[in-house]
């Protein structure tokens, strides 16, 4: 990477502006807490599922490797100390991260692809997100004092645009009950695997608000891969976002979708955004420690 | 900020990544036009389908054991025995078919504490009820009726392996 002085067109350049970079250093911190609650408790499944010597379930159209070969329970807890290796590795940083989050990408995706029985989107969304974490600034320290190439944030912007927008223009073409009796919402909030939480049984009583989060959740969805790319809408958005993200893991059983999107948000926030968010909060940190 | 270290891509990396990101956006597009088809690789991979569709139904599993031939089938505990839950449901919870079912009654005897004649799988469906954890109007059927000797081919051609107690005798 290095500035270039050469003609080129104008445009491409101010695309290619450089970008504050330090909301990558938040990202990599919140990474580490999302893949580890992803995987840390895996470890307490392997005699049931990657050890199990009985039962294999396999699913999905691609190669699960539990149809060539059967993991030991050794073997396979050798493999998750990997995976947990890889992310302490990320959570030490510098020279060695692209390399631990590469590592982390084959592993976990062969941790899942094992028997493939159910992959979920959160799985699958911190696939993506590491990906785009791995094409970042992210081996690099000091990042406060660093701009960097937007190229990385692309791909994550790219990455959450497909899945918000996918799956909201989807309720809008699909599911007429998303934009009027909130019904669905109301089922989802007591079905019997991912409901069933209390605020989520509450919540499902409340029909006159239920068409309210209904029709907020389709046009945020819907609205999102169009307004995240200009700067002033960013900011909003991401505040609906984790709002949106911190009610579902208030009402349902999603597994650990809200922190690994939650890992994305510094990214996504717009880098000039990033930075004020980053040099306010060193401030109040030091007035906090000044005061104790 | 005097000492700002301001890098971007070079120019020859620039075509390659915008490229990539173009791919991107296209197999994001054509995932996503499929996403609520029946899951091809793309679909899987890349297919974002969230809460998409309304849901009036709910699945569960039950099981009973027959320790003895000719004996009574009585109920026990199947999500003790396969414990380990997705953000949604048990591991099993995701199959419909007889023939997964085969195999976890399968393996259902191999993981009980004492050998057992039989076991049966129950498929029970419900209507889900806003306001509620109650299930409606539920239905069952058996999934599953497997004789704990019979021997069942899993995953990758292998054979699940008979109670501990059961293989101990061929030996």
């Amino acid at each position: 990477m290095s500035s270039d002085d050469a003609k080129e067109p104008d445009w491409l350049d101010r695309l290619y502006e450089p970008q504050w970079a330090i909301g990558w250093t938040y990202a990599r911190a919140l990474w580490v807490v999302a893949a580890t609650i992803q995987y840390g408790s895996d470890v307490f499944s392997i005699p049931d599922v990657w050890g199990a010597p009985d039962l294999q379930m396999v699913s999905g159209p691609y190669y699960r490797l539990a149809e060539y070969f059967v993991l030991t329970p050794t073997a396979a807890t050798l493999w998750w100390s990997c995976i947990m290796l890889a992310i302490v590795a990320v959570a030490i940083g510098g020279r060695f991260t692209k390399a631990a989050w590469a590592t982390f990408l084959v592993l976990a995706w062969g941790w899942l692809a094992y028997e493939g029985a159910n992959v979920k989107a959160h799985d699958r969304l911190l696939l993506f997100v590491t990906l785009g974490l791995m094409l970042g600034p992210t081996n690099e320290r000091q990042l406060s004092r660093k701009r960097r190439s937007p190229f990385g944030r692309w791909v994550m912007m790219t990455v959450f645009c497909a899945a918000y927008g996918a799956t909201g223009w989807w309720k809008l073409y699909k599911e007429p009950t998303w934009l009027t009796d909130g019904s669905v919402l109301g089922n989802h909030l007591v079905h019997a695997f991912h409901g069933g939480l209390p605020l989520g049984v509450w919540l499902s009583r409340q029909t006159w608000l239920l068409p309210v989060l209904t029709i907020a959740t389709v046009v945020w969805e819907c609205s999102f891969p169009l307004l995240v790319w200009f700067k002033r809408a960013t900011a909003p958005l991401l505040v609906i976002g984790v709002i949106f993200h911190a009610s579902l893991l208030l009402t349902m059983n999603v597994g650990p979708f809200a922190p690994i999107a939650f890992a994305a948000y510094p990214i996504l926030l717009h880098p000039d955004d990033m930075m004020r968010l980053h040099t306010g909060l060193v401030g109040l940190w030091e007035r906090v420690r000044g005061t104790s | 900020m005097d000492d700002i270290d301001s890098r971007t891509t070079p120019r020859w990396l620039r075509p390659i990544q915008l490229a990539f990101i173009l791919a991107l956006c296209v197999a994001w597009i054509d995932a996503s036009s499929h996403a609520l088809s029946k899951p091809t690789f793309r679909q899987y991979l890349m297919g974002w389908k969230m809460f998409t569709e309304k849901s009036t139904r709910g699945t569960d599993h039950r099981a009973e054991v027959q320790l003895e031939r000719g004996g009574p089938f009585q109920p026990i505990e199947l999500s003790a025995y396969f414990p380990s839950r997705w953000g949604s449901g048990y591991r099993y919870s995701r199959f419909r078919d007889k023939k997964r079912f085969g195999r976890v009654a399968a393996a259902l005897c191999y993981r009980l504490e004492s050998p057992a004649y039989a076991v049966k799988i129950y498929q029970v469906r419900c209507h889900v009820k806003q306001g509620s954890t109650e299930r409606v109007k539920p239905s069952e059927e058996v999934i599953a009726h497997h004789r704990c000797a019979r021997r069942v081919r899993g995953v990758g051609g292998r054979t699940i392996p008979l109670h501990p107690k059961l293989e101990a005798p061929e030996r």
